[in-house]
C-alpha cells in the first residue's frame, strides 16, 4: 500500500513536470474515448427517437404503390383501382382496415395566401390506419365521402401557411382549380424519422380528389393496417400474391408493383445509426490502440530518461515489483487522464452531434465510467512492456548510465 | 575499532569478474579472497582499472560475479535471484557513490525517506527516522531542501543519511570524496569514521586519496584485479 501509494505520488509528480507530453500523449486516449461516449450517447438518442416514431405510427401498416424502385429510378406501371382495395380486404384474413388512396401536389389558396401542399383523397380509414384524428372539427361524413363533396381536412403547417392565428374550419379555400371546405384540422405529429413534415398535407374524401382534381378513377396507394406484428410477413406476402393474379403477372414476371412496410423505414434509419456507430466505434478503436502505442512509446522514452533514478531506486531497496507498479501507474495515470478528458469531450460532443440531429441525447453512466476504467486498462497494458523493462535493469548498469 | 579477526562479516574467496570474451576480455577481478571482519573500517586503494569498483559492486550485490564464492553473514550470495540479491541488499547495505547518486526533485528528507519507503514503513516513522539521520550527518536544518541547493559536502552528507537510514550492517563507499574540496572530504571522513566506530557500521570504501586512509582502519592495494597485500594504517584519527 504504502509502494502503491509513493507510486501515485511520483507518477503524479511526474506529470506535472511533463504535463504537455502527458497530454498530447494521452490525445489518442481521449479521442477513442470521446468517440465512444458520443456514439452511444447519439446512438442512443437516435434508437429512442426512432422507436418513438414507430410506436407513433401506431399501426401494423402496408402500403401498396404501382411501379417498383425508388425516386428517379422508380417505374411507370398500371394504377390500382377500387375493386383492387375490396379484393384485399375480402380474401386477406389479417388485413383489419383498407384505404384506397390518390395523391396530388396541389396549390392551395387562401386570401392572399399560397402553399403548395399534397392532397390525399382517401377514406376516414386512412385516419385510422395512420393513427391520425382531427384537432378541431370532423372527418367527412358518410354521405359526403360517397357523394365526393366539397370538403377537406388541413394539416397544421398547411392551416399555420393559410390562416396564422385565425380559425380555419369553415372557411372555404381553393385547391388546384377547384374549391373545398375546411371542415377540420389534423392533430400535429411533426417531422417523421426521414424528416418528412407530416403535417405539410391534405385530406378530402377520395372521390372528391378523383373527380374534381385529378379527373379519374385511378388509386395510386393503397394502404393496410394488419392486425397485430407477427402476421405482417404473411399477410404482405398474401397481398402480393394477390395483386400479381389480378394484375396478370406470370410465375416468372417481375413485381410492377411495390409493398413497403413501414418497419423496412425504420430498419434503414437504424441500420444508418448502427453503421455510423461501426464507424465511431472503428474510429475509436483505432484511437485508443494509437494512444496505447503512444504511450508505450512515450514511457519506453521516460524509462531511459530515468535509467540512473531507477538504479538509485534499486540501491536504497526497489525490488522489481516496486519499479514495475511505479511505471505502470504512471502509464495507467496518464491514458485515465485521457479517458477523463475524453469523456468531457465526448459528452460535449454527443451533446452537439445531437442537437443537429434533432435527436435526444442520453448520457449512459455505466458506459462513461467503463470508457474511463477501460481508458486507465489501456495505459497498463501498453505500458507493461516499458514498465518491465525497467525493472529488469541490472542495478549496475542503471546506475552507470548518464 | 579493529573488529575482531575471527567475526567475518564478508568472506570473499576467488572472486572472478570477466567483462567480455575472447581478445576483448578484462578481467576485472582475477581470483580475490579477502576476509572483512566485523566492524572495520577497510579502504580499497590500487591504480585507475584495477577492479576495486567491480570488487565493491560484487560485496553491493549491484553487480554478479563471473566465479568464485562471497559470503555475507555466512550466507553464499553468488548465485542468488535478482529478488533474493535486492532483499539481502536491501536489509543489509547502505550505498555512498562518488556521485552522490540523489534524486534532484526530491527534498533532502525525501532522499532519506527513501529506502523506508520500500522497506514499508509508516510515513510518521519513516519521517521520524529520516529526520534522526539527517541530526546524525548535521543536517537537520536543511530537510527541505532540494539537493541543487546543497553544498557538495552537503549532498554527499544527505546521501550518507540515506544510506544509514536503515541500518545497515555494511556501508559501501566508492570515492566518497571524489568530488568534493579538500574541506569537504575531511568533514566527510571523520562523519564515515564516527559512524563506523559509534554505531559499529563496517565501511568498505575506495579511495585514490591517501590523506583520507588515516580515517580508516586497513588499507587492501590492488593491482590487475588482484588483492597484492593488507595494510594497517598506523595512526587513527
Ligand atoms: N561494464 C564494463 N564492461 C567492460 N569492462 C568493464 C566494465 N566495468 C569495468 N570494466 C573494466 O574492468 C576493469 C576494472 O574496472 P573498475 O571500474 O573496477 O576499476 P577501478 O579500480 O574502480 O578504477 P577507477 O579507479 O578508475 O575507478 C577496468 O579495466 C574496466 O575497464
Ligand atoms: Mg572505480
Amino acid at each position: 500500500m504504502n509502494v502503491l501509494t509513493n507510486a501515485l505520488a511520483i507518477a503524479a509528480s511526474e506529470l506535472r513536470r511533463n504535463l504537455g507530453r502527458a497530454l498530447l500523449t494521452a490525445l489518442g486516449v481521449l479521442i477513442g474515448v470521446g468517440a465512444v461516449i458520443t456514439m452511444v450517447g447519439i446512438g442512443e438518442g437516435a434508437t429512442a427517437s426512432i422507436e418513438e416514431d414507430l410506436s407513433s405510427i401506431g399501426r401494423n401498416m402496408l402500403i401498396l404503390n404501382p411501379g417498383t424502385g425508388r425516386g428517379q429510378l422508380r417505374t411507370q406501371a398500371p394504377p390500382f383501382d377500387l375493386r383492387d382495395a375490396d379484393a384485399i380486404a375480402a380474401r386477406v384474413p389479417y388485413v383489419e382496415l383498407t384505404a384506397p388512396t390518390t395523391t396530388v401536389p396541389v396549390l392551395a389558396a387562401y386570401g392572399g395566401e399560397e402553399v403548395l401542399t399534397k392532397v390525399y383523397g382517401a377514406p376516414n380509414a386512412w385516419f385510422a390506419i395512420m393513427d391520425r384524428d382531427v384537432a378541431q372539427g370532423r372527418l367527412p361524413t358518410e354521405a359526403e365521402q360517397r357523394s365526393g363533396a366539397g370538403v377537406c381536412v388541413i394539416g397544421e403547417t398547411v392551416r399555420q401557411s393559410l390562416f396564422g392565428g385565425e380559425n380555419a374550419v369553415g372557411a372555404r379555400i381553393r385547391v388546384a382549380d377547384t374549391s373545398c371546405q375546411v371542415i377540420g384540422v389534423i392533430a400535429a405529429k411533426g417531422a417523421n424519422t426521414m424528416g418528412i413534415d407530416e403535417d405539410d398535407v391534405m385530406v378530402a374524401p377520395l372521390t372528391t380528389v378523383q373527380r374534381r382534381i385529378v379527373g379519374s378513377t385511378d388509386v395510386t396507394g393503397i394502404f393496410l393496417s394488419v392486425d397485430a406484428p407477427e402476421h405482417i410477413e404473411e399477410a404482405k406476402a398474401q397481398t402480393l400474391a394477390l395483386m400479381r393474379e389480378r394484375r396478370h403477372i406470370g410465375p416468372r414476371g417481375s413485381d410492377d408493383f411495390s409493398i413497403t412496410d413501414t418497419r423496412e423505414v425504420a430498419t434503414m434509419v437504424s441500420g444508418i445509426t448502427s453503421l455510423l456507430t461501426a464507424f465511431l466505434g472503428a474510429v475509436a478503436g483505432v484511437s485508443l490502440l494509437v494512444g496505447g502505442i503512444g504511450i508505450m512509446n512515450i514511457m519506453l522514452v521516460s524509462v531511459t530518461e530515468r535509467t540512473r533514478e531507477i538504479g538509485i531506486r534499486m540501491s536504497v531497496g526497489a525490488l522489481e515489483g516496486d519499479v514495475l507498479t511505479q511505471f505502470l501507474v504512471e502509464a495507467g495515470l496518464i491514458s485515465t487522464l485521457g479517458g477523463i478528458a475524453g469523456v468531457a469531450t465526448g459528452l460535449l460532443g454527443g451533446f452537439v452531434g445531437a442537437r443537429a440531429l434533432g435527436v435526444i441525447f442520453t448520457v449512459n453512466a455505466p458506459v462513461t465510467l467503463g470508457a474511463v476504467a477501460f481508458s486507465a486498462l489501456v495505459g497498463v497494458v501498453f505500458g507493461f512492456y516499458p514498465a518491465r523493462r525497467a525493472a529488469h535493469m541490472e542495478p549496475i548498469d542503471a546506475l552507470r548510465h548518464h | 575499532m579493529i573488529g575482531r579477526e575471527d567475526d567475518v562479516v564478508i568472506r570473499i574467496r576467488g572472486l572472478r569478474r570477466v567483462y567480455g570474451r575472447g581478445d576483448a576480455e578484462v578481467r576485472a577481478l582475477d581470483g580475490v579472497d579477502l576476509d572483512i571482519p566485523r566492524g572495520i573500517f577497510l579502504t580499497l586503494m590500487g591504480p585507475s582499472g584495477s577492479g576495486k569498483s567491480t570488487l565493491l559492486n560484487a560485496i553491493g550485490l549491484l553487480d554478479v560475479p563471473t566465479a568464485g564464492s562471497l559470503a555475507i553473514e555466512g550466507r553464499e550470495m553468488v548465485g542468488l535471484s535478482r529478488r533474493e540479491r535486492a532483499l539481502a541488499r536491501r536489509e543489509r547495505l547502505g550505498f555512498v557513490f562518488q556521485g552522490f547518486n540523489l534524486l534532484m526533485r526530491s527534498t533532502a528528507l525525501q532522499n532519506v525517506e527513501l529506502p523506508l519507503v520500500y522497506r514499508g514503513v509508516g510515513r510518521a516513522e519513516r519521517r521520524r527516522r529520516s529526520l534522526e539521520a539527517l541530526a546524525a550527518v548535521g543536517l537537520a536544518d536543511r530537510a527541505d531542501h532540494l539537493p541543487n541547493e546543497l553544498s557538495g559536502g552537503q549532498q554527499q552528507r544527505v546521501a550518507i543519511a540515506r544510506a544509514i537510514v536503515g541500518e545497515p550492517e555494511i556501508l559501501l563507499a566508492d570515492e566518497p570524496t571524489g568530488n568534493l574540496d579538500t574541506v569537504m572530504s575531511h568533514e566527510v571522513m571523520q562523519l564515515l569514521r564516527r559512524l563506523n566506530s559509534e554505531r559499529g557500521i563496517t565501511v568498505v570504501m575506495v579511495s585514490h586519496e591517501p590523506e583520507m586512509t588515516v580515517y580508516t582502519d586497513r588499507i587492501a592495494h590492488f593491482r590487475d584485479g588482484r588483492l597484492e597485500n593488507i595494510e594497517t594504517v598506523k595512526e587513527a584519527a
